[in-house]
C-alpha cells in the first residue's frame, strides 16, 4: 500500500518518470526509490498506468482526408477572392470598380500632361524662334504714311515746319 | 529573419507555403494529418468529428499563412491551434449535450462499456477480442475522468512526447503549471486503473 505524498513529492516523481527532473533532483528520487518500498509501489503504478495508454487503438486520418481538406481550402480561397472583389470599399464602390476608375484617372492624368507638355512646348518656341510678321506689324502705322513720308524732301525741313507751327495748326484745324 | 526555429523543417515548409508554394502547405497536411486527427479522436471519441475537426486545424493555419512568423516550432504552434480548437469544440458540445447512443457511433476507440455488455450478452462477441476490447474501454473511461486540460497535456505528452516546455507553449501554460497538471492527471490515471493494473 503506497503512503500518502504530498503533491510536490508527487510532482517530483512524475518528473522523474518523464526526464524533466534536474540532476539533483533525479538523484533526491533515486535515493527514495532506493530506501522507500511505498515510494517504489507508487512510481510503478504510475509508469504501468501510463503503459496502459498504449492500449488505446491509434486512429488515423481516413485516405480522403487530404484530399477533402485541401479542396476546402481551395474553395475558401476561391470564396475570399470572389468576397474581395464583391466587397464594397470606400464610398460604396466595389473594388473592381475602384480599379477600373484608377485605371480611368491614369490615363486621364497623362493625356492632361501630354496636353501640357505640347502647350508649354508651343509657349517656349514662340518666345525663342523670331516671328517674320512681327517687324511688319510694329511698323504698321509707319507703312500705312509711307507714301506721306515720301514726299518730305529732308528732316531739316521738317524741324523747320515744328518750329513755324504749321502742324499745330493743322492739328486744330 | 533570424529565428531559432528556422532549422526546423516544418517551419520552412510553412514559409514556403507563406511564399505561394502549395506543394509545400500539401506537404504539411500529409506530415501531421495522422497526429492531429489522432490526438482529436482520443478527444472526442469519434473520427468524423475529429477529422472535421483536423480540417478546420488546416484551414485556419492555411488562412494565417499570410502572418506567418516563426516564434515556435511548427509543431507547437499547430498543437496550440488544435487545443484551442478542441476547447471550443468541447464547450460547444458541453452545451448542446449531444449524446450518440447508436453502437455504430461507437468510434475509433472501442466499445462504451454499456455497449459491450450487450455485445458479451447477446453472444456476439468473439471471446478473443473481449481482453483488449474490455482493456481499451476501461483506458478510456481512465482517460475520460480527466479533465479538458489533463487530457490534452496526457496526449501531447503520451503520443507526440512532446516536452512539458513545449506543451506550456501549445496550451499557454508555464512549465511549472504543465507539471503540476501532468502529475495530477498521472496519479489520477494511476487510481482509476489500479485494480487492472494489479488484476
Amino acid at each position: 500500500m503506497s503512503k500518502d505524498i504530498t503533491e510536490q513529492e508527487l510532482e517530483k516523481l512524475v518528473a522523474y518518470l518523464d526526464g524533466e527532473v534536474s540532476e539533483q533532483e533525479a538523484i533526491e528520487v533515486e535515493q527514495a526509490l532506493s530506501n522507500d518500498e511505498s515510494t517504489r509501489e507508487r512510481v510503478d503504478g504510475l509508469e504501468r498506468a501510463w503503459e496502459m495508454l498504449d492500449r488505446l487503438p491509434i486512429s488515423k486520418a481516413s485516405e480522403e482526408f487530404t484530399d477533402k481538406t485541401l479542396s476546402s481550402i481551395r474553395t475558401v480561397q476561391l470564396e475570399a477572392q470572389a468576397a474581395d472583389d464583391q466587397q464594397p470599399s470606400g464610398f460604396g464602390m466595389t473594388k473592381k470598380t475602384r480599379a477600373q476608375l484608377r485605371k480611368a484617372a491614369i490615363s486621364a492624368g497623362w493625356i492632361v500632361g501630354l496636353a501640357c507638355s505640347i502647350f508649354l512646348g508651343y509657349l517656349i518656341t514662340n518666345q525663342w524662334v523670331p516671328d517674320e510678321s512681327d517687324p511688319l506689324i510694329r511698323e504698321l502705322s509707319f507703312i500705312e504714311n509711307l507714301d506721306t513720308y515720301s514726299e518730305v524732301q529732308s528732316l531739316e525741313f521738317l524741324e523747320e515746319l515744328t518750329k513755324s507751327g504749321t502742324f499745330d495748326e493743322t492739328a486744330q484745324q | 529573419m533570424n529565428s531559432p526555429y528556422l532549422r526546423d523543417p516544418d517551419v520552412q515548409l510553412m514559409l514556403r507555403a507563406k511564399a505561394g508554394d502549395e506543394g509545400a502547405f500539401t506537404d504539411l497536411v500529409a506530415a501531421y494529418q495522422d497526429r492531429i486527427v489522432g490526438i482529436f479522436c482520443h478527444l472526442l471519441g469519434n473520427q468524423e468529428a475529429a477529422e472535421d475537426l483536423a480540417q478546420e486545424v488546416f484551414l485556419r493555419i492555411y488562412r494565417s499563412r499570410d502572418k506567418y512568423e516563426p516564434k515556435a516550432k511548427f509543431s507547437t504552434w499547430l498543437f496550440r491551434i488544435a487545443n484551442n480548437l478542441a476547447s471550443n469544440s468541447r464547450r460547444n458540445k458541453g452545451r448542446r449535450r449531444e449524446v450518440a447512443l447508436n453502437p455504430q457511433d461507437s468510434g475509433p476507440l472501442g466499445m462504451r462499456p454499456e455497449e459491450q455488455l450487450l455485445m458479451e450478452k447477446s453472444g456476439m462477441m468473439p471471446s478473443r477480442q473481449i481482453g483488449l476490447k474490455e482493456t481499451q474501454a476501461v483506458v478510456r473511461q481512465a482517460l475520460e475522468t480527466l479533465n479538458e486540460r489533463q487530457q490534452m497535456a496526457v496526449l501531447l505528452h503520451k503520443f507526440e512526447g512532446m516536452s512539458y516546455a513545449d506543451i506550456g507553449a501549445a496550451m499557454k501554460l508555464s512549465e511549472a503549471a504543465v507539471k503540476s497538471l501532468l502529475s495530477r492527471a498521472r496519479e489520477n490515471l494511476r487510481v482509476q486503473l489500479e485494480k487492472h493494473i494489479n488484476g
